[in-house]
């Protein structure tokens, strides 16, 4: 079953598109990364699933459920940990769990309180007294004791240590998805997520640059490096290729949708000396499709 | 929406407590400087202290959470806006009910006057400070210091909250300078201050809403522009349901008394007076002292309009609009001065002397301000009246006679200035084209000359002097309450007490010869009768009254009389007797004929047209024309009138 559905979002502010007919689909216990450069609009995209703002074209649903008609029952069942914290700063845990319980029907104070322990956040200090690190690891206590169906991640690892980073990313996003919790996430931590993310978004200039199961993206896209018997000026074009670079003999480009057939027909005008295929990272990836990617 | 509510208390718990502090320190340094009035502890508290922590309240409502960057958080709650706009507003409400109670409680232990608070909807006034009543602020009764303005202040300071830093600060502004230009034409004294604030209230809430609802997170610059705009609509639709509620209040005529002088029009077919209403419960204004506009009495709740009851209708029909009072006719009867009370739908101002249609109401011109008519000097050109002005530096009150003639600018004739307005009276002499006037400082009456002002001494001595007039372009014939003799008024001539003519002498008109009529007591024919009374004529030269022989047979004994204007039909009612039956002789063939009336005492007979009378009984007007015989009702009055109700309003006098 799809747990979120969003269909040609737009969105702009003032005369700037954010968001241009953005669609997916996502379905249940998936962990989904969506990455892009500052400013490409994640942020708005997770506000509009979940209903903060309204687009202004196009529809989305969360477990089935307008987040612009139905706000109440989305938030109840859906959390949204934001990048910046929004709590009150006179307030301690123990207050905003008192504010909050009640708004929540599955609330596990519990739970509040075992997550509060295992990510070392004091429970009788205000907010305004605690780090930036503490505030978010409070604000994703405060998220997952809601025991929520769905989790909007907006940067979850800002201001964290490296212990507490592994914490999240590999125990606690494991035990969500085990319990069937639908994950999307938008991050700069690439490389942080690649391992827990099942599917990529790359969203660059309003639109999805990239929308891929992480192992196909992986798969398909390869750096090919090749060595010639005479040095050339360029590679020829093909639109499978991302980027190229050429440096005297030496011919190195990477290739989306990588098969050895299509590296043979690339380099067939050249005399190859040799040629080898590598892998690239999850973050060399979007840079490669970013840094193409110059705005249709 | 519980735990919304309880998050709003916890965070302005400190700021309430503080100024629940600042309002108990002020009392005590009050009390530290003997300075502890209740009068001043009713402006501090409720003027300063209480308003002011409103408004930081409502403003704080929103701006704390944009300040503190909450916002967000607070629209990603699993909350609906309804809910979080509720709580909001519940929370501040219930903050404003302890900080008002406790500093009503200290304003009962300061020595103000416990008082029933209720919603201001017609109440009386209890809390009065005279410094700011004697400026011309509204009277603040408990109902608005304690509920409307601290409603009114709470949901326009929550909905400038919803707007950019500076804009709630520049709107406040504009809305300072508002209140000021109201206050300084007295317009917020003479308004439904509940009504007003009501549907101020609800315009800022209905605003508030629609800014809350549709600002996301409170980043859209164009946000303040749809506030305005909102605010705006809800204001236009707060006017028209005001002017809703005037109109159905105008047309609403209730049951009230009489107030003022009763004038008869359209030759005897129409009656036209004031009639003073109560007001309904969403209708009273501030009291507006009619004479000179000011605040005087809070408990002035009632309406006053022009009634006319006329030929063929079976009930009055209202002469303009309500606050159209003190009508005066013209002399063609087609015009009426009157003083205007109401401007707008449901507004008061100070009063304006006004010419108005006399049919339909309308307006015509606006004379002055702060007046009211007195008489018409001849014609419909001139018309005399009385004038009140507030003089600077001393702050005393001018009264002033003033003329208003057509085409020209109304001239003072007269000034007396005291602390207080007088209610001059006048008395125009036709004959002399003068007036007749009690100056303040005089104990005696004086003429006063309409054309220059000029003053000349009267033997008469003043107005408790007078008890009848006659007059008409010849001769003014003056009886004084001593019953010393009459006194006759002509030009070219001193007034003369008329020795001869006897103190019980009525007269009635001029016949068809022109000559004065008049009746008369006449000795009883046998020894030990009663005097009788019997028709006669004033003698100019001689200025005494003899019998008219050829009216010898006619016994006019405890009947009230009317002599035409034509002078050919006297009519005879008997007095104090309701036989429900009249007489009309025409006077030059002793012709009689009985005239159908109501069963009621006559108190009056009065000439209309040319040959016609318009009888007054206790409680009703007939019209009887001896040419066709016909008796018509013209009017039936809601109480009892009596002889000298008719004869004062239908004398110049």
């Amino acid at each position: 079953m799809e747990t979120i559905t969003f269909s040609g979002l737009s969105k702009s502010y003032g005369r700037v598109p954010v968001l241009r007919q953005v669609s997916a689909t996502i379905g249940a216990g998936q962990v989904v990364g969506l990455f892009g450069r500052n400013g490409v609009g994640k942020t708005t995209l997770m506000r509009i699933l979940y209903g903060m703002i309204a687009p202004d074209a196009g529809s989305a649903a969360l477990l089935g459920l307008d987040p612009q008609t139905n706000p109440v029952e989305v938030r109840q069942r859906v959390a949204l940990v934001s990048e910046e914290c929004h709590l009150y700063p006179w307030m301690d845990a123990t207050t905003l769990e008192a504010f909050l319980a009640p708004l929540y029907p599955k609330w596990d104070g519990a739970l509040f309180r075992q997550h509060l322990a295992g990510l070392e956040v004091p429970a009788d200090r205000r907010v305004d007294a605690l780090s930036r690190g503490t505030k978010r690891k409070l604000m994703l206590a405060l998220a997952l004791a809601s025991q929520p169906e769905v989790l909007l991640l907006d940067e979850p690892l800002g201001g964290l240590d490296a212990v507490v980073r592994e914490q999240i990313v590999t125990t606690l996003i494991q035990s969500l998805t085990d319990r069937g919790v639908t994950i999307f996430l938008s991050t700069h931590e690439i490389e942080q997520f690649a391992k827990v993310c099942d599917r990529v978004i790359i969203l660059s200039h309003g639109s999805f640059l990239v929308d891929r199961e992480t192992a196909d993206l992986t798969a398909q896209v390869r750096r090919i490096t090749a060595t010639l018997e005479h040095p050339v000026e360029a590679v020829p074009a093909h639109p499978k290729i991302l980027s190229a670079r050429v440096h005297g003999t030496q011919v190195e480009f990477i290739l989306d949708g990588y098969t050895p057939e299509l590296v043979t027909a690339i380099l067939a005008n050249y005399k190859v000396r040799e040629h080898a295929v590598t892998g690239l990272t999850l973050p060399e990836i979007f840079i490669t499709f970013t840094s193409k990617d110059t705005g249709r | 929406m519980k735990t919304l509510i309880m998050k709003e208390l916890r965070e302005h718990g400190l700021h309430v407590a503080l100024f629940l502090l600042a309002g108990l320190g002020s009392i005590l340094l009050l009390g530290l400087f003997k300075q502890l009035d209740h009068e001043i502890v009713l402006t501090l508290l409720f003027l300063f202290e209480a308003p002011l922590f409103t408004i930081l309240l409502g403003h704080h409502l929103i701006q704390s959470e944009v300040k503190q960057g909450t916002f967000p958080s607070l629209a990603a709650l699993p909350v609906n806006r309804w809910h979080l706009w509720i709580g909001k507003l519940m929370a501040a409400l219930g903050i404003c009910v302890l900080v008002y109670g406790v500093f009503y409680g200290l304003a009962i232990m300061a020595g103000a006057p416990a008082c029933q608070i209720d919603l201001g909807l017609g109440e009386r006034a209890f809390w009065i400070v005279p410094w700011l009543q004697t400026r011309g602020l509204p009277v603040f009764t408990p109902g608005l210091l304690l509920f409307w303005i601290p409603l009114v202040l709470l949901t326009a300071s929550f909905w400038g909250s919803m707007q950019p830093a500076g804009v709630p600060a520049f709107e406040a502004i504009i809305g300072v300078v508002v209140i000021w230009l109201l206050w300084s034409q007295r317009i917020l004294a003479a308004m439904h201050l509940p009504l007003a604030l009501g549907i101020l209230t609800i315009a800022f809430l209905i605003s508030s809403w629609f800014t809350f609802r549709r600002a996301e997170l409170l980043t859209d610059p164009w946000r303040v522009g749809r506030a305005l705009l909102s605010l705006i609509v809800c204001l236009a639709l707060g006017g028209g349901a005001w002017a809703i509620l005037d109109q159905v209040a105008d047309k609403r005529l209730l049951a009230g008394r009489m107030d003022g002088r009763i004038q008869v029009m359209d030759d005897g077919r129409g009656v036209l007076y004031t009639m003073r209403t109560p007001a309904e419960w969403f209708d009273p204004l501030q009291g507006l002292g009619i004479l000179t506009g000011d605040i005087n009495d809070p408990d002035q709740f009632d309406h006053f309009r022009c009634l006319s009851q006329e030929q063929g209708r079976t009930i009055p029909r209202q002469i303009g609009r309500r606050g159209l009072t003190d009508p005066l006719l013209s002399p063609d009867g087609q015009t009426m001065a009157a003083v205007a009370l109401t401007r707008a739908p449901g507004i008061r101002t100070a009063p304006r002397l006004v010419l108005a249609d006399r049919r339909t109401g309308a307006i015509h011109s606006t004379i002055d301000h702060q007046a009211r008519p007195l008489a018409f000097l001849g014609t419909r050109d001139r018309l005399l009246y009385l004038r009140y002005t507030h003089q600077t530096g001393d702050g005393g009150i001018a009264t002033e006679l003033c003329v208003h003639e057509t085409g020209k600018s109304p001239r003072s004739i007269y000034t007396a200035i005291d602390e207080r307005p007088f209610n001059l009276q006048a008395l125009y002499l036709p004959c002399l084209n003068r007036l007749l006037i009690q100056p303040p400082d005089r104990d005696s009456l004086w003429f006063l000359s309409p054309e220059n002002g000029e003053l000349a001494s009267s033997p008469f001595r003043g107005w408790n002097w007078i008890r009848k007039v006659w007059q008409d372009e010849r001769l003014a014939l003056i009886l004084p309450e001593s019953e010393e003799a009459w006194w006759a008024v002509e030009p070219g001539r001193e007034p003369r007490a008329l020795t001869e003519v006897a103190t019980t002498t009525r007269f009635l008109g001029r016949d068809a010869k022109g000559r004065l009529l008049c009746v008369l007591e006449v000795p009883a024919p046998e020894p030990h009768g009663l005097p009788e009374e019997v028709l006669g004529i004033f003698d100019p030269a001689t200025h005494r009254c003899q019998p008219l022989p050829e009216n010898a047979a006619l016994r006019l004994n405890g009947l009230i009389c009317g002599l035409s204007r034509s002078g050919r039909y006297l009519m005879t009612c008997p007095a104090s007797q309701s036989t429900g039956e009249g007489r009309v002789i025409e006077l030059e063939t002793r012709k009689e004929a009985k005239v159908t009336l109501p069963r009621e005492v006559v108190t009056n007979i009065y000439s209309v047209a040319r040959d016609g009378f318009l009888v007054f009984t206790e409680r009703q007007a007939w019209r009887h024309d001896p040419e066709t015989a016909e008796t018509v009702q013209i009017a039936s009055f809601p109480e009892p009138m009596s002889f000298w109700t008719i004869e004062s309003s239908l004398a110049t006098f």
